[in-house]
């Protein structure tokens, strides 16, 4: 189901059967959405499942956030070189 | 229903006390409340419990303060989260490895001596490290910044979601009714009482209310006229790609004002902030943040430079000039207690928990609580503590 | 190390082995080229995962190069003289000892760490320190490798800012660029993006030619454009300010564009069954990018498996390629209907090979070797090395909410946004084109009539 986080179908039902109805709770039950593909690959089947569990076309809630960034990337290349630049004064 | 513990159907038309926001705050009063005894309590929340600052946070635990204040109620934090798992029956993977206050100035260096006797004189246990002790304790930190340190040996960190579970779902278990998608719209007050609350689904009766509802607390305050110096600030926290394991403890370095850990699982979490505070509703996050987080944590760790940065997240608080919560029954309005003004929240919530309990159901201030009454912000006393990351710049 | 001939083979090491690759075919297709099907293992039951999606978009294949670990083996392309070594299993990635605890699934649902050991609080703190050493967190740098990890910051001026370089992002480009506007384009790896494996006949000012061709046209033009610069990179998020920073290889750009074209193009959907990981099943536009742009063909026996129209297409290019397509399972219910048009419809019965049914498991103990389908009732097992997963893809549309994000002032209070929030309209300041858009074909004089007007409405501004 989220090949991220190994979290299958059975988490996803079980979660929810004990009570996990809203997709941001089930995302930290399960921990789908919190994987290397943010949600990429598994989002639209996640939003399936639980769309199927609410007996609806599309879930009722919005989907977990969409958050920087949009795809993983390395400290080193975010970090400031020059120590005395004040981190933050280009924005 | 969003979580499990939390009710079904509507809230009843009265009850004897109304917590407002089911954050780690509001559900551990409530718990505690259960446990003494009072069991006819809603917790009230327009979200899904846990889903501001409790469930945004660094997850970190420590007593090791310099004041007397933080170190005598955050040492009974700490002594209840040892305990929690097996009173919850809930695990909520409370990780003793440690917390480090990492010295990277020589001032901290020279300080920290005198920080640490003060703590053995509060009696928390705390260990001096000099530079090759910390080196030892965290070989992959930069020898440049690694000087020295006081390190809190049975501090840690938890898993922030399992303690709001946890208190949640033992709530629930004594009696507690927690309800999800309900606004509080105002604190109702008759002749300096409380007397319930206003929800967007109506009235709702109660001779006790206590305000848990975090970055929302202040505008909560208002509609009792209760005015105190509060602002709103936002928090941002990185979250990496699972590494081999390479930080045992938890690390907070004042002078950079960053914070970290390494969770079981393997990813980095750490959050850091900028001289001068952030005062915004918004839990987007910001460029000027992430460019702050990574530059300082490459500096303090240069391998994570190669590490990769998975999620980026914000919180919001309401704090107090002091950066100290404000605990106990507001100025002016009798039974309408307060347990706000946290930035250390999840660290402090279970003594909070317990103590406003207690001052609720005994009518009495435990003495480890009386400090951080709201009476201090009014009269212009503040609680100095100076082991705090974050920051007072930009405002006195 | 690099070769002085772009056609020259190019060798690279990996796990002890010398392999040859064409320079710039992927890492991955090329450990796939040498037999190695399985790339990682997955982070908790360590199952074995392999090439899936082709695009960075599944986290199936991440490997350590030179030292870094986590580079995402099906975008990178092979330079010449790379040390490459798989980061998951032991003792090694082929054969995992600690798959165990895959057969231990049931007994380890997601939670089950919130009961166990919560009265033993030694024990819990014990068990969690074993299992984040099991629960196999990749390697760490070498301080080296960490260390080369270095970046500059850059401002870039560009009045137009276009994310993607498929058909449309070029297209918008160079119709924004053709107005005056200055116009920054970023896009990953080689511009043109999946259209770059597609067959498909797209019509572009008049003229009809095949996807790849006209992809590579507009390539060419974006290239040559004085007034397009275009880095090959990915933008990191849209932030508060209106800041859109890009990250490239040492490189971050800070871009504050007056427009913003949304060129992002679709993401493939998995399906829904039992063994959906396993290395074998691959995502369609995964599966002709092996195909037409690594050009390897690791696979002698193929079963696609579809829900509308891109089935057929996927069968056609398996078997010009030489791969045996022995079926094509049209997924009963949700759109198997037949499409309009003029290419034949995935459902069209004449095909022997077509199936109506489902696919209900892939099998095989380490990576696929057939597939179960049920059809009418029955289960048929049918034997394969390849699961061709060709669902309709959903539109790319992570940035584009965060722009509504951003605009709202919150998170918390932009709706929906699970198949796409409609984003085919034009927003002040935001554009979007293409299958970002949910446009279900290619329309370069479309998406070169968005970036014209993003173009004219930036540049004015300006007075230009």
């Amino acid at each position: 189901m989220c090949p991220c986080h190994d979290a299958t179908l059975f988490d996803l039902r079980s979660s929810w059967e004990a009570g996990y109805r809203h997709p941001e709770t089930l995302k930290r039950a399960t921990a789908v959405f919190m994987g290397p593909c943010q949600g990429k690959l598994c989002g639209k089947v996640a939003g399936d499942v639980i769309a199927a569990l609410q007996g609806a076309a599309e879930p009722e809630e919005r989907r977990p956030s969409v958050r920087p960034p949009l795809f993983p990337v390395r400290m080193g290349d975010l970090a400031y070189e020059d120590e005395s630049k004040p981190a933050g004064g280009a924005a | 229903m969003t979580l499990p513990g939390v009710a079904t159907g509507r809230p009843k038309a009265g009850y004897d006390v109304v917590v407002v926001g089911a954050g780690v705050q509001g559900l551990a009063t409530a718990y505690e409340l259960a446990r003494s005894g009072v069991t006819n309590v809603a917790v009230l929340d327009r979200s899904w419990p846990g889903g501001g600052a409790s469930g945004r946070n660094g997850e970190m635990i420590r007593s090791a303060f310099s004041s007397r204040e933080w170190a005598q109620l955050f040492d009974l934090s700490l002594r209840r989260f040892s305990e929690l798992s097996a009173e919850l029956d809930f695990n909520i993977l409370f990780s003793p490895s440690g917390y480090l206050v990492l010295s990277t100035t020589d001032e901290e260096l020279r300080r920290q001596d005198l920080v640490a006797a003060k703590q053995a004189e509060y009696g928390v246990q705390s260990e001096i490290l000099d530079a090759a002790e910390v080196r030892r304790l965290v070989p992959h930190a930069n020898p440049e910044l690694a000087r020295g340190g006081i390190f809190q040996r049975r501090a840690g960190f938890a898993h922030h979601d399992a303690v709001v579970w946890g208190y949640l779902r033992a709530a629930a278990r004594a009696g507690v009714s927690v309800f999800s998608g309900v606004d509080v719209h105002a604190v109702l007050t008759s002749g300096g009482r409380v007397t319930g609350v206003r929800t967007d689904g109506g009235d709702i009766a109660a001779d006790i209310v206590v305000n848990a509802a975090g970055a929302y607390s202040d505008d909560l305050n208002l509609t009792a006229d209760v005015h105190l110096p509060l602002v709103k600030a936002r928090l941002e926290m990185i979250v990496t790609e699972p590494v081999k394991p390479f930080l045992r403890c938890a690390v907070a370095t004042p002078h950079l004002l960053g914070y970290c850990h390494q969770t079981a699982r393997g990813e980095f979490v750490g959050g850091t902030e900028l001289p001068g505070h952030d005062e915004t509703d918004s839990l987007n996050t910001t460029y000027h943040m992430l460019r702050d987080m990574a530059t300082k944590w490459v500096r303090l760790f240069p391998d994570l430079g190669g590490v990769r940065i998975l999620r980026n997240w914000a919180g919001t608080v309401s704090q107090a000039p002091d950066l100290a919560p404000v605990l106990g029954e507001a100025p002016g309005v009798s039974g309408y207690h307060l347990s706000i003004a946290w930035v250390y929240g999840f660290m402090g919530a279970p003594a909070a928990g317990r103590l406003l309990a207690e001052s609720i159901t005994t009518g009495r201030v435990p003495a480890v609580m009386a400090p951080f009454e709201a009476r201090r912000l009014i009269e212009g006393r503040s609680i100095a503590e100076s082991t705090l990351v974050v920051t007072t710049d930009g405002r006195s | 190390m690099t070769s002085a001939h772009p056609d020259e083979p190019v060798a690279f090491t990996f796990e002890g082995r010398t392999l040859s690759a064409r320079p710039g075919q992927s890492i991955a297709s090329a450990i796939l080229q040498s037999g190695t099907p399985v790339l990682t293992r997955s982070f908790k039951y360590r199952r074995p995962r392999g090439y899936t999606c082709g695009y960075d978009i599944c986290g199936n294949c991440p490997v350590t190069i030179n030292g870094l670990p986590g580079v995402t083996s099906c975008t990178t392309p092979v330079r010449g003289g790379e040390v490459v070594r798989r980061e998951r299993g032991w003792p090694s990635t082929d054969r995992d000892l600690l798959r165990a605890t895959d057969l231990m699934a049931r007994f380890v649902p997601a939670g089950f760490q919130f009961r166990l050991f919560r009265s033993r609080p030694r024990l819990a703190h014990l068990a969690e320190k074993v299992m984040g050493r099991v629960a196999g967190a990749g390697r760490f740098p070498t301080p080296q490798a960490a260390r080369a990890v270095r970046t500059r910051t850059e401002v870039d001026a560009a009045d137009v800012l276009v994310v993607g370089g498929g058909i449309s992002g070029c297209a918008a480009a160079l119709g924004a660029a053709g107005t005056g506007a200055s116009v920054t384009l970023v896009h990953p790896g080689r511009l043109g993006g999946r259209a770059n494996a597609r067959d498909s006949i797209v019509t572009h000012d008049r003229e009809t030619a095949p996807a790849a061709e006209v992809a590579g046209r507009l390539a060419s033009a974006v290239l040559a454009h004085d007034d397009i610069r275009v880095v090959d990179g990915f933008v990191m998020s849209y932030f508060e300010t209106g800041m859109i920073p890009v990250v490239a290889d040492g490189l971050v750009l800070e871009c504050r564009p007056k427009h913003l074209v949304v060129a992002t193009g679709s993401y493939d959907v998995p399906g829904l069954f039992p063994g959906n990981d396993k290395p074998g099943v691959v995502l369609a536009d995964g599966v002709s990018k092996l195909l037409r742009v690594d050009r390897v063909v690791p696979w002698r026996r193929a079963v696609v498996m579809t829900d509308g129209g891109r089935g057929r297409p996927l069968a056609d290019q398996l078997e010009q390629a030489g791969v045996e397509v022995v079926a094509i399972v049209v997924q009963r219910g949700a759109g198997a209907s037949p499409e309009p048009g003029p290419g034949p419809a995935d459902r069209q019965l004449d095909d022997e090979r077509v199936l109506l049914g489902t696919v209900r498991a892939a099998r095989g103990a380490r990576v696929l070797r057939a597939v179960d389908v049920e059809v009418d009732g029955r289960v048929r097992t049918i034997r394969a090395d390849l699961l061709c997963v060709a669902l309709a893809p959903r539109p790319a549309n992570d940035l584009a909410l965060q722009r509504q994000y951003v605009t709202a002032g919150t998170t918390q209070t932009v709706g929906g946004g699970w198949a796409g929030a409609d984003l085919s309209a034009s927003t002040p300041g935001m554009s979007v084109v293409g299958s970002a858009a949910g446009w279900t074909s290619d329309d370069p004089d479309r998406a070169h009539a968005v970036g014209a007007a993003a173009g004219s409405g930036s540049g004015s501004t300006q007075g230009k």
